[in-house]
């Protein structure tokens, strides 16, 4: 599923960002990765959703190996994932409805077929009221819920969160990640990075702790301790 | 691409033209400005090849006969000028039709040459041709001139030549002003939508990472900009039509002299509307759709 296999990255001049890190996640699994600010979490998702390439190294997601992917393999390889960042990136000139949607066209899905699919994502994240809303009019919660929506709508194999619970309330956290819960109890991957240590341990699973660009700590979840 | 998404792709790009009114509308001006200047331009071009052409058909190469040429060596002039290739038209005047014109020509003057009829008609022969290509009438005239039974030529080479510079200045002068005022046309275009774009990159950037192709976000910017380059179009071709309209009307029904001349050579507008339009189209589609894909380069390499 995804497989750093001695990534590092450099930003010019001469920052490391990410120091020979390998790592393996399988199929199924719920993983949280964990870091505090500028340990090399963001370069970490920007090398998975291939926004940035590693310096050397192999990094392989979804099958696609992102260093040699060519140019116009790369929004195909995207489909086959879903994101939720932080900051939503929702559409704001669209409504609800639309921004999901728009993840539908994207991949050429007929418009019988997004009418069909759009109304019941809405009504698993719980926002089949809002379809008609814009972004704007919606709490950072459910702004939130339309990104897990829209990064479920083509059902990936994949979902990556970042910082999903960053922006809103601890109450809509729960929400949140009780949905991601969800999502992996039928078979999806789902790989969060976050640097909120309580949220991670929380929800026990497989955690892949990053510091200064380096793994240093990865465990099954099973004997974890808040520190 | 499904058709039904590709019909909200072109709707995106009608709702992007509207909500860059302000914007489109200043876009609209830039390209008339340039595509009012480009069809003035291809307008001299080929009204001045017109004329040429009307020049050159009124230069003849005059082919004079030896008095003493044989009939054979005239039937050889005349078989050789029909199998010429850069000849257009040819007419046989003889002696006898040589004086008669030049009597006309005296009008009531011309029984002083009445005397000069049969033996005496120091008039010769001829043979008067048009040419096709003006280029190569020296050539064509050398050959004539080798002949048996030809006495002497004339060719008007200097006059073809100074054509021949006309018609090329008008054809890449044309040409020259043509891919300026295009490559203007697109660097002000794109920078218009470059706006837009700019405004909208967050959104080409979410785009891209729920797995969109760069075809997929471009196509409503290359319709805006298409949109933009039709109106554009279609507002220069009423701005010309009524100016060329108003000019040949203008020439043809109040010039006199040397100006009523021209105005018979000049193209009409009935054969030249739908050019002009056809040209127009395309340049404005051509122009926009250039002007939006270059400006969306950089903001597609997310």
């Amino acid at each position: 599923m995804i497989d750093f296999k001695n990534v590092t990255k450099v930003y010019k001049p001469d920052i490391t960002a990410m120091d020979k890190v390998s790592l393996h996640i399988d199929k199924g699994e719920f993983v949280f990765v964990l870091g505090p600010s500028g340990a090399g979490k963001s370069t970490f998702l920007k090398l998975m959703l291939r926004e940035e390439t590693a310096t050397s190294g192999d990094v392989i997601v979804n099958g696609y190996n992102l260093s040699k992917i060519k140019q116009r393999e790369i929004p195909y390889m995207r489909r086959t994932l879903g994101v939720v960042f932080q900051d939503f990136r929702l559409i704001p000139t669209m409504t609800v409805y639309e921004n999901i949607a728009f993840a539908m066209r994207v991949t050429n899905i007929g418009e019988k077929d997004i009418k069909k699919r759009v109304p019941y994502i809405l009504s698993l994240v719980g926002l089949s009221s809002k379809a008609k809303k814009f972004p704007t009019q919606l709490s950072g919660g459910e702004q939130q819920r339309v990104a897990l929506a829209r990064a479920l709508v083509h059902s990936p194999r994949l979902v990556i969160a970042d910082e999903p619970t960053g922006n809103i309330d601890p109450e809509l956290s729960v929400e949140i990640m009780e949905l991601l819960k969800a999502i992996n109890s039928v078979g999806t991957t789902v790989v969060v990075v976050t640097h909120e240590h309580e949220l991670a341990y929380k929800y026990a699973k497989r955690i892949i702790e990053i510091k200064d660009g380096r793994v240093v700590n990865d465990t099954a979840g099973k004997a974890v301790h808040a520190r | 691409m499904k058709f039904s998404n590709f019909k909200y792709l072109v709707k995106q790009g009608f709702l992007n033209f509207k909500e860059n009114s302000l914007m489109s509308l200043a876009s609209i001006g830039v390209v008339v400005s340039c595509l009012v200047i480009v069809g003035i331009c291809g307008l001299l071009a080929i009204n001045i090849n017109s004329f040429a052409n009307f020049l050159g058909s009124q230069n003849e190469l005059v082919v004079y006969i030896y008095d003493d040429a044989t009939q054979e060596q005239i039937d050889a002039i005349d078989s050789f000028i029909k199998s010429n290739d850069n000849i257009a038209t040819y007419n046989f005047v003889s002696k006898e039709e040589a004086l008669e014109e030049q009597m006309g020509y005296l009008g009531e003057y011309g029984e002083l040459l009445e005397s000069y009829q049969g033996d005496e008609n120091p008039l010769p022969a001829s043979f008067r041709c048009t040419v096709k290509n003006l280029a190569a009438i020296q050539q064509t005239s050398d050959e004539l001139a080798a002949l048996d039974g030809v006495e002497l030529l004339s060719t008007p080479t200097e006059l073809a030549q100074v054509l021949i510079t006309l018609k090329n200045a008008a054809f890449y002068g044309g040409f020259g002003v043509l891919a300026i005022l295009v490559f203007v046309s697109i660097v002000v275009i794109s920078n218009t939508i470059r706006l837009t774009v700019f405004a909208r990159r967050k959104e080409i950037g979410i785009m891209k990472f729920v797995g969109a192709t760069n075809g997929f976000i471009r196509l409503p910017f290359v319709v805006e900009g298409v949109i933009i380059g039709t109106i554009a179009a279609v507002v220069t071709f009423g701005i010309l039509s009524g100016a060329y309209w108003y000019l040949l009307h203008y020439l043809t029904t109040t010039a006199t002299g040397w100006l009523a001349m021209v105005s018979t050579v000049l193209i009409t507008y009935g054969d030249i509307w739908y050019y002009m339009l056809a040209v127009f189209l395309v340049f404005g589609w051509f122009i926009g759709a250039a002007g939006s894909a270059i400006s969306m380069k950089r903001y597609l390499r997310v």
